[in-house]
C-alpha cells in the first residue's frame, strides 16, 4: 500500500468532524513522508520505502477506530452534561408544581417519582462518563451506557413536559417554575437528541461492518450484550466497600454490590424512603404529642412507597444502566484444596 | 518487546520523550526507538491517539510549525504534564522495585520442581 493510498483509506474510516480529520491527516501524512524518506536515505527504493513506512505505522483500519471511540467518548462526556442539567430541570418543574398545590395527586406523583429517576439516572451517567474520561478505571462500553442513561433522562422529560401540559389543560395556566423549566427542558432536549445522533452515528459504524471495539485504555467492545452491565457497580463500589471492609466487615460482605446487587438496591431504596419521610416531616411541621404517632405512620407509609418505588426503578433500569449484573453471581469454580498442587 | 506488554505505560513514555522539547510525531517516534534501542515493536500509529488524549486531558499542547519547509504538528509538555510526568515516574520506579524484589527472590531460591510438592 502507498502512501497516497493508506491515506485515502483513513479518510474513507474517519467518521470525524472535518477539522479533526484535517489534523490527523495532516499528522499522518508528515509522518509517513519523514519515515519513507528516512528509509529511502538508507538505501530502499521509493516504493519499497513508501510500503515500509505504510507497514510500520499499522494499520489504518485501528487507527481510526482509536481515533473514533476517543471522539465518542468526547461528546459522551458532553452529552453526560446536558442529560444532568435536564435532570435537574426535571426535579425544578416537578417541584413547582407540587409547591402551587394545584396539581391533582396522581399527576404530581408521577412527576415527583419521574424527577427521581431523572435525577438518578442522570448522575450516575455523569459519574460514568466522567470517570471514563479521566481513566481512572476503564469503562467498557462506555459511549453506549452514556446513551442509554441519557435516554432514560429524555424520556423523563418528556413525560415531564407531558404532565406540564396536561396540568395546563386541566387546571389552568402554569406556575412560573414551570413555564421556565419547561422552556429549559425543550431547548436541552433538542440538544440531547442531536449529540445522541452524533454519537451513535460514531459508535455504530454505516457500513454494518459490527460495532466500534475500543482500543485504548483497556476498553472493550461497544455495542455487544455483555460489556457493560454491572460495570458501574465496580466503579460506584470500590471507595464505599472498602470504607466499609475497614470498619463492618460482615455488612460489608452482605452489602457486596457485585455479588448481591438487590441487598444494596434495597438499603439504598430504604435510606432514601426513610430520608424523604424525615425531609416531609421537617417541611410539613413537626407533629405534636397528640399525632406523633399518626406522623409516625404517615412516615412510614412514605417510606414504603419510596422503597417499593425505587426498587420497582432498579428492577426496571438497572440492566440497561449498567447497575446490575445481566448473570446471576457466577459459581465460584471449584478450587483445589490449599497445599495441593494446581493441573 | 510486543506493543501489548507496553499497555499502560505508552502515556508516561510519551510525556517523557516530549519532556525533551518540542517535537513532532514522527520525532517522537525517533526518541522512542533511540531511548529503547530499538526495543519496542509498536505500530508507529499508535502513538497519535495517544498524543490527542493526552492533549484533551491538558499534559501536552500542540500547533502547527513551518520546519524544515515542511508543515508540522509539534508536541511539548504542558506545566501539568510535567507534574504528571513526575507522578507516573515515582509510580513506575516504586512498581518496578517491587517487582524486581520479588523476580529477584525467585532467582535467588529457585523454584523447586513439581514432583517435589508440598510444604518445603
Amino acid at each position: 500500500m502507498t502512501i497516497t493510498e493508506y491515506l485515502l483509506e483513513l479518510l474513507e474510516l474517519l467518521h470525524l468532524p472535518k477539522r479533526a480529520r484535517g489534523r490527523i491527516l495532516g499528522e499522518v501524512e508528515d509522518h509517513l513522508l519523514c519515515a519513507a524518506a528516512e528509509l529511502h536515505g538508507s538505501g530502499l527504493e521509493a516504493d519499497a520505502a513508501e510500503r515500509e513506512a505504510v507497514r510500520r505505522f499499522g494499520s489504518p483500519d485501528e487507527l481510526a477506530r482509536s481515533f473514533v471511540s476517543a471522539h465518542a467518548a468526547r461528546i459522551g462526556a458532553r452529552l453526560a452534561h446536558l442529560a444532568l442539567i435536564l435532570a435537574a430541570l426535571v426535579a425544578w418543574v416537578s417541584a413547582s408544581a407540587r409547591a402551587d398545590g394545584s396539581v391533582p395527586f396522581p399527576l404530581a406523583l408521577l412527576g415527583f417519582v419521574l424527577a427521581q429517576v431523572a435525577v438518578v439516572s442522570g448522575g450516575l451517567t455523569w459519574v460514568r462518563a466522567m470517570s471514563s474520561r479521566k481513566g481512572r478505571r476503564a469503562a467498557p462500553g462506555g459511549p453506549e451506557l452514556v446513551l442509554r442513561g441519557v435516554a432514560v433522562v429524555v424520556g423523563c422529560a418528556v413525560a415531564a413536559g407531558l404532565i406540564v401540559l396536561a396540568r395546563i389543560i386541566l387546571t389552568g395556566p402554569p406556575v412560573p417554575g414551570e413555564t421556565a423549566g419547561a422552556a429549559g427542558m425543550a431547548a436541552l432536549l433538542g440538544a440531547c437528541a442531536f449529540a445522541s445522533a452524533r454519537c451513535r452515528r460514531l459508535i455504530t459504524p454505516p457500513s454494518g461492518t459490527g460495532p466500534v471495539q475500543l482500543t485504548d485504555r483497556g476498553t472493550e467492545g461497544l455495542g455487544s450484550r455483555d460489556f457493560a452491565e454491572g460495570d458501574l457497580v465496580l466503579l460506584t463500589a470500590d471507595n464505599a466497600a472498602r470504607w466499609l471492609q475497614r470498619h463492618a466487615p460482615r455488612l460489608a460482605l452482605w452489602l457486596d454490590l457485585r455479588a448481591y446487587p438487590w441487598h444494596f438496591a434495597f438499603v439504598v431504596a430504604a435510606g432514601a424512603g426513610i430520608a424523604l419521610a424525615a425531609a416531609h416531616g421537617v417541611g410539613e411541621g413537626l407533629p405534636s404529642e397528640h399525632h406523633l404517632l399518626g406522623g409516625l405512620a404517615a412516615g412510614a407509609i412514605i417510606a414504603s412507597i419510596e422503597t417499593a418505588v425505587t426498587l420497582l426503578g432498579f428492577a426496571a433500569l438497572g440492566r440497561p444502566l449498567g447497575l446490575r449484573s445481566s448473570t446471576r453471581p457466577r459459581a465460584r469454580a471449584a478450587q483445589p484444596a490449599c497445599g495441593t498442587p494446581g493441573p | 518487546m510486543k506493543g501489548d506488554a507496553l499497555k499502560g505505560h505508552l502515556d508516561a513514555m510519551l510525556l517523557a520523550v516530549v519532556a525533551d522539547g518540542p517535537v513532532h510525531g514522527y520525532g517522537i517516534v525517533q526518541r522512542l526507538a533511540l531511548r529503547s534501542h530499538g526495543r519496542f515493536e509498536l505500530p508507529e500509529g499508535t502513538i497519535y491517539p495517544a498524543l490527542h488524549r493526552l492533549e484533551d486531558d491538558g499534559l501536552l499542547r500542540s500547533r502547527w510549525a513551518v520546519i524544515d519547509g515542511r508543515r508540522r504538528r509539534q508536541y511539548e509538555l504542558t506545566d501539568r504534564g510535567r507534574s504528571a510526568l513526575g507522578v507516573r515516574s515515582a509510580q513506575w520506579r516504586e512498581f518496578a522495585a517491587a517487582v524486581d524484589q520479588v523476580l529477584g527472590a525467585a532467582v535467588a531460591a529457585p523454584l523447586r520442581p513439581a514432583s517435589a510438592g508440598g510444604a518445603p
